[in-house]
């Protein structure tokens, strides 16, 4: 039996349980549908657990990642922004969050930014545009809105620093063109052997590239970089005069621009090629001398090579254009000398030819054998110089009493001498030994040698004829009373087709000639000299005869 | 909302307005903080407020971070969790207030659809 009053209660009852139990289902669909990031804990439900504590390794992971991100409201409010967003802007996390991102994008992207905002409330967007930072500064970035989904906060904004990346990018381009100018520098150093030097004048520190050791020399940082390592390596001879270029070079701000030697390490000398300019500081007080230094050894010996070559090649052309203008000189002697006896056998071949006295024809006929023996000889002579320049010119010794070889000379040119008033002087000693000679050809050179002193002496001088010996050689010389030699006609006097000027023009100058080569063909020397009393002095030698 | 600005009244108070106001609706919304969640259902009440019970209601916020002790009154579990007070009786709706269809069947401002 229930009662209307326990009824009634039992009615409230019902209700509040009803109530109880909507309640504690709402409370579960809504922790279900995430409506709910907080509950309360405990017994006396005293402690608040929020959901934000059970997310916080998200939120880390949001807040720390290396991209700049914001939530936005369909306004465009930034409603949360990542730590790199904001640092981004300059600005705190907090002083971000509840400004409008337009707030935040240059002027003139303005217009942009809205369209961008409408078209991501229902699909992605994506642009570029210019942010502001919070000193005015503008950051080049690309934006990108993903639109809400069911049950998120807001809209997804990410944003890409361009400024950064295109820094990056730009200091990656011009590593690579340093490492490509650097590649490029070491190659030419390389391929020219050319080594770089910097001198801090300040420090007294020299640097020097890997190059410039090559150069000189030493192992890979073998250089210990000071002023003075270097200076001795230079060559004692150019130690000072080269140091002193630099040095004026730094005072004085002027290129510098030098030789020197240095001796390296192994000993080797090599010249070295300086160039430098001199870098001032801004109140023009001069800070580092930099340099090249080349290795111009081998140029320099190419250099003193070729001016010898130069020198070799002109001394043969002067030889040969004198060769050849003696030579010329020569046929109009030989041509004139031949002419000569050739006139006086015509001259007396026409006189005997319309009769005459038995005397006259007798005349006749000397002349014309005078005439024919003396172009025999120059005809031999020519024949002589012919052999001894070919090298056909051969010698038949035997043992000859020289006192009795040059009597029969002396003898031989009594009729001649005595005709001009000349002297033969002999001073040929007792001891002398005998010489081992070709008889006829030894009679031809002194004949030559006399012929010549008779010629060059004046009436009423003196000839002399000395003689001396050595264990191996006899020396003889024939000296004039003349005006003797002109100094620089000295080393020519022996050539063939040469004749000095201006004695009188008698013969083709080949006598000296073959003189030398007879004197050669026995072994022996002839020179020429001026004697202390002014004449010319002919000295020979020839062997001496073996017992 | 700001927590400090409103101080939470006592019962006895909350009693004494009840009388005065009888067609004023009086709603609690209990948060903790400034949590997501706490924000949007503040900000859906609000709306909802305007459009439904423009003029005759009053929205009390009750911090739980600050003052977790004056959940016991109203046995709140879960937050955001609103509690209308008047008009008797006493209706709770759990979560953010998002969905704006159940929040009008549990303010009892629309009847349940059967």
């Amino acid at each position: 039996m229930i009662s209307e009053q326990s009824l009634d209660q039992l009615q409230r009852e019902n209700q509040q349980l009803r109530a109880r139990l909507e309640e504690t289902e709402d409370t579960i669909r809504a922790l279900r549908a995430g409506e709910v990031d907080a509950v309360l804990v405990g017994s006396g439900c005293e402690r608040v657990f929020t959901l934000e504590t059970a997310d916080k390794p998200y939120r880390l992971l949001v807040d720390e990642m290396p991209v700049s991100a914001a939530t936005l409201t369909e306004r465009g409010e930034i409603i949360h922004c990542n730590r790199r967003f904001a640092s981004l802007l300059q600005l705190s996390q907090e002083e971000v969050a509840g400004r409008s991102i337009t707030s935040f994008v240059a002027h003139d992207c303005r217009r942009l930014i809205e369209r961008m905002l409408a078209t991501g409330r229902t699909r992605p967007a994506e642009c570029e545009l210019s942010l502001r930072r919070a000193d005015g500064a503008p950051i080049t970035a690309y934006l990108s809105i993903a639109p809400r989904h069911e049950g998120a906060l807001g809209e997804c904004l990410v944003v890409t620093d361009l400024t950064e990346r295109r820094r990056y990018e730009e200091l990656r381009r011009t590593q690579e063109a340093l490492t490509v100018a650097q590649a490029r520098l070491e190659l030419a150093q390389e391929a020219g052997a050319i080594g770089i030097f910097e001198w801090n004048v300040r420090t007294g520190e020299v640097w020097w590239s890997r190059t410039a050791e090559r150069l000189y020399g030493m192992p890979a940082s073998g250089f210990d970089g000071s002023f003075d390592a270097w200076r001795r390596t230079l060559h004692p001879d150019d130690r000072e005069r080269t140091e002193a270029e630099y040095v004026r070079a730094v005072e004085e701000h002027r290129e510098l621009g030098t030789e020197f030697r240095i001796i390296r390490p192994d000993g080797q000398t090599r010249w070295i090629n300086a160039k430098g300019t001199v870098i001032v500081d801004s109140a023009g007080e001069p800070l580092r001398l930099l340099g090249v230094n080349t290795d111009i050894t081998d140029q320099k010996a190419a250099h003193a090579e070729r001016e010898r070559l130069f020198a070799m090649e002109r001394a043969a052309r002067a030889e040969a254009e004198r060769a050849v203008q003696a030579r010329d000189k020569v046929l109009a002697f030989v041509a004139h000398d031949l002419r000569n006896p050739l006139i006086g056998i015509e001259m007396s071949a026409s006189t005997m030819s319309s009769g005459g006295t038995e005397e006259l024809r007798a005349q006749c006929l000397h002349m014309i054998q005078r005439c024919t023996g003396e172009m025999r000889r120059l005809i031999g002579d020519l024949l002589d110089v012919a052999r001894i320049e070919y090298g056909r010119f051969s010698i038949l010794a035997t043992p000859l009493d020289t006192r009795g070889m040059l009597m029969e000379v002396a003898e031989a040119f009594q009729p001649r001498l005595a005709a001009k008033g000349l002297r033969l002087v002999q001073e040929v000693p007792a001891s002398v030994p005998p010489v081992y000679v070709d008889r006829g050809r030894v009679m031809q050179l002194l004949a030559n040698l006399l012929d010549n002193a008779l010629k060059f002496t004046p009436a009423g001088g003196v000839i002399r004829l000395g003689v001396s010996s050595t264990e191996n050689f006899v020396e003889i010389a024939v000296t004039d009373s003349g005006p003797g030699l002109a100094a620089a006609d000295l080393p020519y006097i022996f050539e063939r087709f040469w004749k000095a000027e201006p004695a009188s023009r008698a013969g083709a100058g080949l006598g000296l000639a073959i003189c030398k080569g007879i004197v050669e063909a026995h072994g022996g020397e002839i020179r020429a000299e001026n004697a202390p009393s002014g004449g010319a002095t002919i000295r020979f030698t020839l062997p001496v005869a073996r017992g | 909302m700001k927590e400090g600005q409103d101080e939470p009244k006592t019962l006895a108070e909350i009693a004494a307005t009840e009388q005065a106001n009888s067609d004023v609706w009086d709603l609690r919304l209990y948060v903790a903080g400034r949590t997501p969640k706490s924000v949007a259902a503040f900000e859906n009440l609000q709306r909802l407020c305007e459009e439904h019970l423009a003029g005759k209601y009053r929205i009390e916020v009750v911090d739980l971070m600050v003052h977790p002790q004056l959940a016991r009154g109203d046995q709140i579990v879960a937050i955001p969790t609103l509690v209308r007070k008047l008009p008797e009786p006493i209706r709770k709706v759990i979560g953010d207030l998002s969905n704006v269809e159940r929040t009008l069947v549990g303010l009892q401002l629309r009847p349940a659809k059967p």
